[in-house]
């Protein structure tokens, strides 16, 4: 995790103006934190509030400041346990599912005229086997074809990588990589590109096809085949008598 | 990082899978086409038998019962006939396949469900011989006929 995404990510929580507050001992804060994010969220998890008297308010101006501090600190308390609750399995589990279909069809050798072209292919056995087109198959083909120099590949996989290895990551961690998850899918388009193989291919992997025995075959049981014999045998049997 | 099939060897799995698919459609289209043919060429040998056998009628009432002798053109006619009726079932089949389409013709973005009424050139060939052999059979009757008139007004 970077440092920028903690800073970004305390921005984004408590919105503060400069002119509200004072700006520069909350920069400090703010560093100190990014430095060791986890570490805050340990401290914060420790907050007892039981000895705190409610004399203590808070509030956006001295005469505003009815919150007891012991509820703020509690709030805080509550949130670095939310944090610290968050699991890979539980909170994660929509990058593990998205990855799958990455992992199942990758190469590093794969081209954007490659996926291009495979792509046309299987459309075509799509229309060919009767199997449904999907938005989804629609919107990949379409970037495939009209605007293939968007498909960045090997930005693409490093991205993936960093989702890769996530068994251990746990609260601010885990909040940067879901941060960072939804920037690459709306960065990325691989993923839906690698999302709408794998699903058509198992579309068309399911589909019943059409299987034959060979021609001649076919038309030895025609009804009509066997009435030419008939017919034939006649003639020549009315011949005999001529 | 992919699986245990590439996606390569995915995609030309499946394009055999669709291609085998386009032949059984393309197979059932030609055995459409091909029962066609072999109705056309069945509706004329019923038409040859027809002609044939008001021939044997003719020939026997003028031979059995005028005591006349059938024409020379006989003999030619129902050579003919034998000859058409000579085409085997596989000399048939042969006829009617002849548009068949090999695997490498077959292509996934072609639309060919709708059977064309058509002929082929072998079946088209066999049915003209059998119409030639149905016209001689009924020249002679009507020779036949035209000696049967003579000798009924006389």
């Amino acid at each position: 995790m970077s440092s920028s995404d903690i800073s970004d990510l305390i921005e984004g929580i408590f919105l503060l103006k400069k002119n509200v507050v004072d700006y520069e001992r909350l920069s400090e804060a703010r560093r100190e934190i990014s430095n060791d994010p986890q570490a805050h969220v340990d401290a914060a998890l420790m907050i007892d509030t039981a000895d705190l008297a409610d004399a203590y308010k808070v509030g956006t101006t001295r005469n505003k400041a009815n919150t007891k501090l012991s509820s703020l600190l509690d709030r805080i308390s509550d949130y670095a346990a939310e944090l610290d609750r968050l699991t890979v399995e539980e909170d994660a589990s929509h990058i593990q599912e998205a990855l799958e279909p990455v992992e199942r069809w990758y190469d590093s050798s794969h081209t954007v005229d490659d996926l291009a072209e495979w792509f046309e292919t299987l459309y075509e056995c799509a229309g060919a086997v009767d199997v449904p087109i999907k938005p989804s198959y629609e919107n990949a083909y379409e970037t495939l074809t009209e605007s293939p120099e968007e498909v960045k590949l090997s930005a693409f996989i490093d991205d993936v990588e960093q989702f890769q290895n996530m068994e251990d990551t746990t609260g601010m961690t885990l909040i940067a990589r879901l941060h960072d998850f939804a920037r690459s899918q709306h960065e990325q388009d691989a993923w839906d590109i690698y999302e709408a193989f794998d699903s058509l291919i198992e579309d068309l992997q399911e589909k019943d096809h059409a299987t034959g025995a060979d021609l001649e075959h076919r038309i030895k049981q025609l009804s009509e085949y066997s009435d030419y014999e008939q017919k034939r045998q006649k003639i020549l049997s009315v011949t005999e008598d001529l | 990082m992919s699986g245990t099939q590439s996606l390569p060897t995915a995609v030309d799995a499946l394009e055999d899978k669709a291609r085998k698919h386009k032949q059984a459609q393309n197979t059932q289209y030609h055995v459409s086409i091909a029962r066609h043919n072999i109705s056309e060429v069945n509706s004329e040998l019923d038409d040859l038998e027809e002609a044939l056998r008001d021939l044997r009628y003719y020939k026997t009432v003028l031979e059995d019962a005028f005591g006349g002798s059938a024409p020379t053109m006989l003999g030619s006619a129902v050579q003919t006939a034998e000859n058409v009726a000579d085409v085997t079932q596989d000399d048939l089949l042969g006829n009617v396949k002849s548009s068949e389409m090999s695997d490498d013709e077959i292509s996934l973005d072609e639309d060919e469900t709708e059977p064309k009424v058509e002929l082929t050139s072998e079946v088209e060939t066999h049915l003209s011989q059998i119409r030639s052999a149905k016209e001689q059979v009924e020249n002679v009757s009507e020779t036949i006929q035209s000696k049967l008139k003579s000798k009924r007004d006389t």
